[in-house]
């Protein structure tokens, strides 16, 4: 079941409409080609697009020597409204917190299913990267130790320690980027199947005492118990804001597996008032996102964190607001 | 959230033809791991931000290793790795990162941090050290003990 879950995200894509920003053209350019359309895959990045665009667009508009002279860690992408695109936060999640921004009027769902979703719009700049703004240059090297820097504080934040990751070998941890860059799920999760947490059949069912998990991780003789976990690694976006991070434990005092409406209403109570009554109903008209999709909020942030998670081992939860 | 900036610091670094560098230091907590961490942006007198090779090798630094012995890439500084005590080391072990680029947790400019993943343990085993354990006040203790460990990599000015 975890596997399906995985395969589909892994699967997923979000539909990306790119324009190149008038001023980055030199005169010389066609401008009949005004848009390229990508189906770009959630669990990547904007950098290893960049091939692509460059073959099927850049080097159809320009002449050759425009074309030789363009250097692409110059380039970058905003949105319409000025929003500068991050390297290295994976592409599912610029979608998904640029959508509950953009429509934050509407409701992010299409309302029939004949309704595709709304591609989002970026405008591609081939010169003058925002350096304040933008981590510097997009090279695979950074876009790499980005990564790997993200999935290691997810396995400090799940066991107290790097150690799952940091024992993996370096030809390991380098299939885990190779896995991403290729957009290979076997050659990915047959490294990310020893880091990430699976949801163990035998783990504590409502009202028993849970295991309490050893200083390394391991307890009960269950490895890599997505319910043993110190925390889930999850990060909450709200729009126009700083990620909100904090401790996630997946269990309760009382052993329950905590969900997502526990999790909810304890850190956002304004925006989703707690109490049984209110789950999946939420009269204030606060919605979330994860993986392109409307979790219940009965949903279980251990199993959140074993199934739903990015390549990096990040659950993002982005937030928006119906009217 | 604990943060303290402190005012832009000027540098200059007779090697680099004196070259006068701005620094601006932020100490952030690490929601992550748990303690505070060391973040900072370094430019040029143009605005431009300063390469990390130039970084590293400014008075900003004065670090116990020889440069030698430290991977500088573009991005990031590595130590040289440690094989495991697994019974079978790998021969070419993973660097641990030292200095990175990441997001400002608050602002969300891009930044250099120290990695703040063997912090708690380095004030841990300074702590312990200590001829009297501490009962009241750790917290100010621990802080203090951080900004030693930290000294030890950054020049901190005293005032």
């Amino acid at each position: 079941m975890v596997s399906l879950f995985r395969q589909l995200v892994w699967d997923g894509t979000v539909p990306i409409a790119i324009k190149l920003a008038p001023t980055s053209l030199p005169t010389s350019s066609d401008r009949l080609l005004d848009t390229y359309y990508i189906q770009a895959p959630r669990i990547s990045y904007l950098p290893l697009l960049i091939p692509e665009i460059r073959k099927n667009m850049c080097d159809l508009v320009m002449d050759e020597n425009a074309a030789a002279a363009v250097r692409e860690e110059d380039w970058w992408f905003e949105t319409e409204n000025g929003g500068v695109m991050k390297w290295h936060w994976p592409i599912g999640l610029l979608y998904d917190a640029h959508m509950v921004t953009a429509f934050a009027a509407e409701s992010y769902f299409p309302t029939s299913s004949s309704t595709l979703a709304a591609p989002m719009t970026l405008l591609l700049h081939l010169t003058n990267p925002p350096t304040d703004k933008l981590l510097m240059t997009p090279s695979l090297d950074t876009l790499k130790s980005s990564f790997m820097s993200q999935s290691k504080e997810a396995d400090f934040l799940r066991w107290g320690s790097t150690r799952r990751m940091t024992s993996l070998r370096k030809a390991e941890q380098d299939g885990l980027w190779d896995g991403i860059r290729e957009h290979n799920f076997d050659n990915f999760w047959k490294v990310a199947s020893k880091t990430f947490p699976h949801p163990n059949p035998s783990s504590p069912s409502l009202g028993s005492t849970p295991p309490t998990p050893n200083p390394d991780g391991s307890g009960a003789g269950t490895t890599n118990d997505a319910y043993a976990v110190r925390s889930v690694p999850i990060r909450l976006f709200l729009p126009d804001s700083p990620a909100l991070q904090d401790l996630y434990p997946p269990l309760m005092d009382n052993g329950v597996h905590a969900t997502l409406g526990d999790l909810l209403s304890s850190h956002l109570p304004l925006l989703f008032p707690g109490g049984k009554s209110s789950q999946n109903i939420n009269l204030h008209g606060a919605y979330i996102v994860v993986q392109g999709i409307e979790p219940p909020l009965d949903a279980e942030i251990g199993w959140l964190g074993a199934s739903l998670a990015g390549a990096d081992g990040w659950v993002n939860v982005c937030i928006g607001l119906r009217t | 959230m604990p943060e303290i900036p402190d005012d832009p610091a000027m540098f200059s670094d007779p090697q680099l033809s004196g070259t006068r560098i701005t620094v601006e230091e932020h100490i952030v907590y690490s929601p992550t791991f748990q303690v505070p961490a060391f973040y900072f942006t370094a430019s040029d007198s143009s605005g431009a931000p300063l390469p990390l090779p130039q970084v590293i090798r400014s008075t900003l630094f004065h670090l116990p290793l020889p440069l030698s012995t430290l991977s500088i890439h573009q991005h990031t500084v590595d130590l040289p790795g440690t094989s495991s005590d697994l019974p079978d080391p790998d021969p070419d072990p993973a660097p641990l990162p030292l200095l990175t680029q990441g997001e400002h947790p608050t602002t969300g400019r891009a930044c250099w941090y120290i990695h703040p993943c063997e912090t708690s343990a380095a004030v841990k085993e300074l702590l312990d050290h200590r001829a009297a354990p501490i009962i009241e006040g750790w917290e100010v203790e621990w802080l203090r003990v951080w900004f030693v460990i930290l000294g030890r990599v950054i020049y901190l000015r005293s005032s």
